[in-house]
């Protein structure tokens, strides 16, 4: 049986059937996830962020005008919520239940198909390095960068979702990547 | 030594494939393979990239977030039909209540106690809403076989048996009456009489008046309006 398409299911949580969004969540719930955790770098409220861009965009489906991929819009209202979720932050003070960003707990799921567990632990620090440093990159180059270079979308995705022009996604890709790679050299990763 | 290193961003578009112009690739694999500077810098990137690709495999959201966020949907569901249906319902009982309790004040019997309320009790005249009060009052003083002598801006002056006169202060209700009691009926048309006195006069409902009448006497009265 072929997976029912994004549309689709828009379509059944527009004519009444709820339960159909969950298609949607367990579609996007990774991706999402990531990008909200790389721009606040703390777990939980990641999590409840998630969740929050998922119930908003619940809310907000009845303005979804499919002139544009579902997949688009959905990244849009993420990258908005994202945005308007920092400057709320910054003008109430928000301070995660959970501390602060140097005592995030949350733990690396490494894929068990790579080597021994002294290769995953080397792999886990590398990348949790990594992790640190993309949240440490100013807003405007992380936010491009993650959806770039660990979700893998286009440039045009990227420029429909964030507002901005194709070349200054472009411009904006080619200096995170620049100072990204500049630190981790620093740090001796690569 | 090469001197004109790949600027960054060409590196960049490279790795992306956006170099798309085959002889400008070719060039640029060409002094990579010369310089050592450039090469290394296109594997650190592409080793940059390749961890962040690593990423998207490693950050994972949690297994049961589906479950919490249709939870959390429908909680947040339900909570909106409340808060859209209470007010509505609220507003209802409110209106209900209220016009069930003008209904039992309409159609309560005099004198009913209606609770902390002050309620005046129904007029016992059957009003003609439509018609003034001085046609009511000659209306009523008609029904009894009274005699009117004057009306004016202030009251009616008439006269009537005294037998008659208990049951005419009733039906004349919250109207002020003074009256006084004589032996013989005044004639029609005659002066009103100057001396009236307030002797005897009635200001309160006229539920409970009674006049011990006594026969062949008659009562001379004023309601005023």
């Amino acid at each position: 049986m072929l997976p029912i398409d994004d549309i689709e299911v828009v379509d059944k949580v527009l004519s009444g059937d709820t339960e159909a969004f969950s298609l949607i969540v367990e579609r996007y719930r990774n991706m999402t996830f990531r990008y909200v955790y790389s721009r606040f770098n703390n777990y939980d409220e990641a999590m409840d962020i998630t969740q929050d861009i998922f119930i908003m965009s619940l809310e907000a489906l009845k303005s979804f005008r499919r002139e544009s991929k579902f997949s688009t819009w959905f990244y849009s209202i993420m990258v908005n919520y994202c945005k308007n979720y920092r400057k709320k932050s910054k003008r109430y003070n928000v301070v995660p239940i959970s501390g602060g960003k140097d005592d995030d707990e949350y733990e690396l799921q490494i894929p068990d198909d790579r080597a021994g567990p002294e290769e995953n632990v080397i792999t886990n620090d590398s990348l949790r390095i990594v992790k640190d440093e993309i949240y440490r990159l100013p807003d405007d180059y992380k936010e491009v960068l993650v959806l770039r270079d660990i979700e893998g979308l286009s440039y045009n995705d990227i420029s429909e979702m964030v507002g901005i022009n194709l070349s200054n996604v472009k411009v904006r890709i080619h200096r995170g990547r620049e100072l990204l790679k500049n630190r981790l050299s620093e740090r001796g990763l690569i | 030594m090469i001197e004109n290193h790949i600027p960054f961003e060409k590196l960049s578009d490279f790795c992306d494939d956006e170099v798309i112009v085959q002889e400008e690739r070719k060039e640029l694999l060409e002094h990579m393979q010369k310089c050592h500077f450039c090469k290394s810098e296109f594997h650190q990137l592409q080793s940059m990239i390749s961890y962040c690709s690593d990423l998207r495999k490693t950050f994972i959201c949690a297994e049961d977030f589906v479950k919490k966020t249709m939870a959390a949907i429908k909680w947040r569901h339900r909570r909106r039909t409340l808060l859209t249906h209470v007010p509505v319902a609220a507003a209802s009982v409110v209106l209900i209540g209220g016009v069930a309790l003008f209904a039992s004040i309409i159609n309560a019997p005099a004198g009913h106690d209606t609770g902390s309320f002050a309620i005046m009790p129904p007029s016992p005249l059957p009003l003609n809403t439509a018609a003034s009060d001085t046609e009511n009052v000659v209306g009523i003083l008609s029904a009894n076989s009274a005699s009117i002598f004057k009306v004016s801006d202030l009251f009616i002056e008439g006269e009537i048996a005294a037998e008659r006169f208990a049951k005419l202060r009733r039906e004349l209700g919250f109207r002020k009456v003074f009256y006084r009691v004589g032996s013989r009926p005044k004639q029609q048309g005659a002066a009103a009489n100057p001396y009236l006195e307030e002797v005897g006069s009635v200001s309160g409902s006229g539920e409970q008046f009674s006049l011990p009448a006594r026969q062949g006497e008659y009562v001379h009265f004023r309601i005023f309006k």
